[in-house]
């Protein structure tokens, strides 16, 4: 064996347990992995035809390949590389300047046509031995195996002997070598599953008119890799790995005291001081009300304020959202300019939450974003592969958590469908994921249409519990006072409750009168119940319940901590 | 030069892209020139490892060495311009100048 170069490979890197590894150059792959290949691994690839194999290998051979640390791309009876050259030369990585020196290509095709492996292994290490290359790729497997006939010629080197010398020859020449081979029963059954360091596999499955391509690591030797399936696309870059994050993964940022300014008039002083920093917001109503409006000038008040922004449409290209802003009297086109803002445009059909993830990931991190738009889950959900729709929360979940561990703040709006009254006032399939909840609804009153919006849920946070009416104009949203003295706004078609109508609470205090009014709409509530609307503690109402009662305005019956609150109207009923 | 050139092209070829390949492409490179060259139609498509190296030398000596030089360079353009209308000429000759070394080295070393 001649001695080899000197390797100055720019893709190795050191290892925990101490075995360099060799990055693969595909984008998300090698945390995959578990940090890259080991160096001088035999590793193979398997899949089905057309899942990306020869890619993925082609697209780690040029990323490492250099004239001192080159590579030799073996062909065997497979695709005539002819062919191959004509279609792999169309990605990015394929650079030609690196043909004919850092990297080889050589066709096995006449020494394999007779099944005598121990030719194709001469002509191998004759090649091996001739280049001296750092990386080795053989293409393919499926046909070194002979899969439409016998494994080896009568009288020849079988095939397990063929793989055991190629390892050896592999190893003990300090190649990292890629072994390209197909995922059917009977080759799972072969030595190479055995004698192969790692094996990663390829796989595409049509669902309706989408077609998701998945990433499985099988095995790998002294590495902890990710487990589980991994999306993957192939654009003209080539492959890109989106890496199913697990779920422990996140850790919940600590609650923050911080409150962002929504930039909707009214808005923060019913969320008792604004928007929590790091918190999921989700905005819900029907079509029309006004959803992309509050989005919107989330971010823009964002820009405003010097932070960075990141806004995710699925449903209206970046033009007409922008466009659109404007006539909203939000003008944020400017600001991509800036380097602030960044408006990402999701709409084919066959997404998967983890490449979303990933591409909002990324521009969080390039522009330091504080704020994130998704506009909207309705929207995303569509996008999505119809296999991922199946599991939209789950998936949600993951998108969301990995966000705010972040540390950005997410107002992201969903539609909620259904007519009166059936409406339902929430989207409880992903509800549960959010930190913050609003809900906006059309109301009729005296024969109009009005909005009004209810803040359902704050986590640990004082809030509003009134239906409060806004407006959406030209000049954008405004939130207004609460509408009172209806009942039935859930249905849509409120009524007037005559024996609340009054001018005021005489004599009270804002504060007071707010208590006062929860306590009318809940009829009778125990202290606690009522401070948990109020978004106070049971402590902290005590005083207001003590000087409300000797004002007349309410009274407690029960003794022994077990008091039942009364309220009475003004008329002494 | 051109029949030493012709000979490493076709082995550069058949290294990368496989005898089978590289025989195809002569075959038709051949059958596109020998309208022009009709000597062509007595030249063998194979390695060359005879002693007659594919039937040059008896053409040679029959043609003459400049008719001969001619009608292989011809078939070596029209094999180029090929091979460039499927990988692109700059891949095209980085494939034959990877081979022709070898090639080239081979030669060195026989005696």
């Amino acid at each position: 064996m001649t001695t080899k170069k000197s390797r100055a490979k720019h893709l190795i890197r050191p290892a925990d347990n101490g075995i360099p590894n060799m990055c693969t150059g595909v984008p998300g792959l090698d945390a995959v992995i578990g940090g890259g290949v080991p160096e001088f691994s035999m590793n193979l690839i398997t899949g089905s035809p057309g899942a990306g194999k020869t890619t993925l290998a082609q697209q780690i051979m040029f990323a490492n390949a250099t004239d001192a640390t080159p590579a030799l791309y073996f062909t065997v009876l497979g695709e005539p590389t002819l062919k191959m050259l004509r279609y792999q030369k169309e990605f990015g990585f394929f650079d030609p300047a690196l043909v004919g020196s850092a990297v080889q290509y050589v066709n096995l095709s006449n020494e394999a046509v007779d099944y005598d492996w121990s030719v194709v292994l001469e002509r191998m290490i004759e090649e091996i031995e001739r280049v001296h290359p750092a990386v080795v790729v053989v293409d393919s497997f499926r046909i070194a195996m002979g899969g439409g006939g016998a494994p080896s010629a009568p009288g020849k080197m079988s095939l397990d002997a063929f793989i055991q010398l190629l390892a050896v020859e592999m190893t003990s020449s300090e190649i990292t070598s890629f072994i390209i081979g197909n995922s059917n029963r009977r080759e799972q059954q072969s030595p190479m599953y055995t004698v192969a360091d790692a094996v990663i596999s390829l796989s595409q499955v049509a669902d309706r008119n989408s077609v998701v391509r998945k990433l499985q690591v099988l095995k790998v030797r002294g590495r902890a890799t990710m487990p589980g399936l991994h999306t993957f696309r192939i654009t003209k870059d080539g492959l890109q790995v989106f890496p199913r994050i697990p779920e422990q993964q996140f850790e919940r940022r600590p609650m923050s005291k911080l409150r962002l300014s929504s930039g909707i008039p009214g808005l923060d002083e019913a969320m008792g001081g604004g928007i929590p920093a790091g918190d999921a917001v989700m905005l819900g109503g029907p079509a029309g009300s006004g959803k992309t409006t509050f989005a919107t000038q989330f971010a823009a008040e964002g820009l405003r304020l010097g932070e960075a922004v990141v806004i995710v449409v699925f449903e209206e290209y970046p033009e007409e959202y922008l466009a659109r802003a404007k006539a909203r009297n939000q003008d944020i086109s400017a600001m991509i300019e800036t380097g602030n803002f960044r408006l990402i445009y999701l709409r084919p059909l066959d997404l998967s939450v983890d490449e979303t993830l990933a591409e909002i990931l990324e521009a969080v991190s390039e522009i330091g974003a504080s704020r994130v738009v998704i506009d909207s889950l309705s929207g995303f959900q569509i996008a999505l592969a119809p296999a991922f729709r199946e599991d939209f929360r789950e998936s949600l979940y993951r998108l969301v958590g990995a966000l705010t561990a972040t540390g950005v703040t997410i107002f992201m709006t969903t539609e909620i469908a259904g007519g009166y009254p059936k409406a339902a006032f929430t989207t409880e399939r992903v509800s549960f994921i959010t930190d913050d909840i609003i809900v906006q609804r059309f109301v009729e009153i005296d024969g109009v249409l009005k909005t009004v919006l209810a803040i359902h849920k704050m986590r640990g946070s004082a809030h509003s519990h009134d239906f409060l009416t806004y407006e959406v104009s030209a000049l954008g949203a405004v939130v207004g006072g609460p509408l009172r003295n209806y009942r039935g706004i859930l249905t849509g078609v409120p009524e007037l409750q005559p024996q609340l109508v009054r001018e005021g609470h005489s004599g009270l205090t804002e504060r007071e009168s707010s208590v006062l009014d929860t306590l009318v709409r809940l009829g009778s509530s125990s202290l606690i119940v009522l401070a948990e609307h109020v978004g106070v503690t049971p402590k902290e109402l005590a005083e207001t319940i003590e000087r409300l009662e000797l004002l007349g305005y309410l009274r407690s019956t029960g003794t022994n901590g077990k008091e039942t609150l009364h309220a009475i109207a003004q008329n002494g009923s | 030069m051109v029949f030493s050139a012709t000979e490493l092209t076709y082995r550069a070829l058949a290294r990368s892209i496989g005898v089978a390949g590289a025989h195809a492409l002569f075959i038709r490179a051949r059958s596109q020139t020998v309208k022009s060259h009709p000597l062509l139609r007595e030249i063998r498509i194979d390695n060359g490892e005879d002693d007659d190296r594919a039937g040059i030398n008896a053409v040679i000596e029959k043609h003459g060495n400049a008719a001969s030089a001619a009608a292989l360079e011809a078939v070596l353009e029209a094999l180029l311009t090929l091979l460039g209308h499927f990988v692109g000429i700059d891949l095209v000759v980085r494939l034959v100048a990877q081979g022709a070394t070898i090639g080239t080295k081979e030669h060195e070393d026989m005696p």
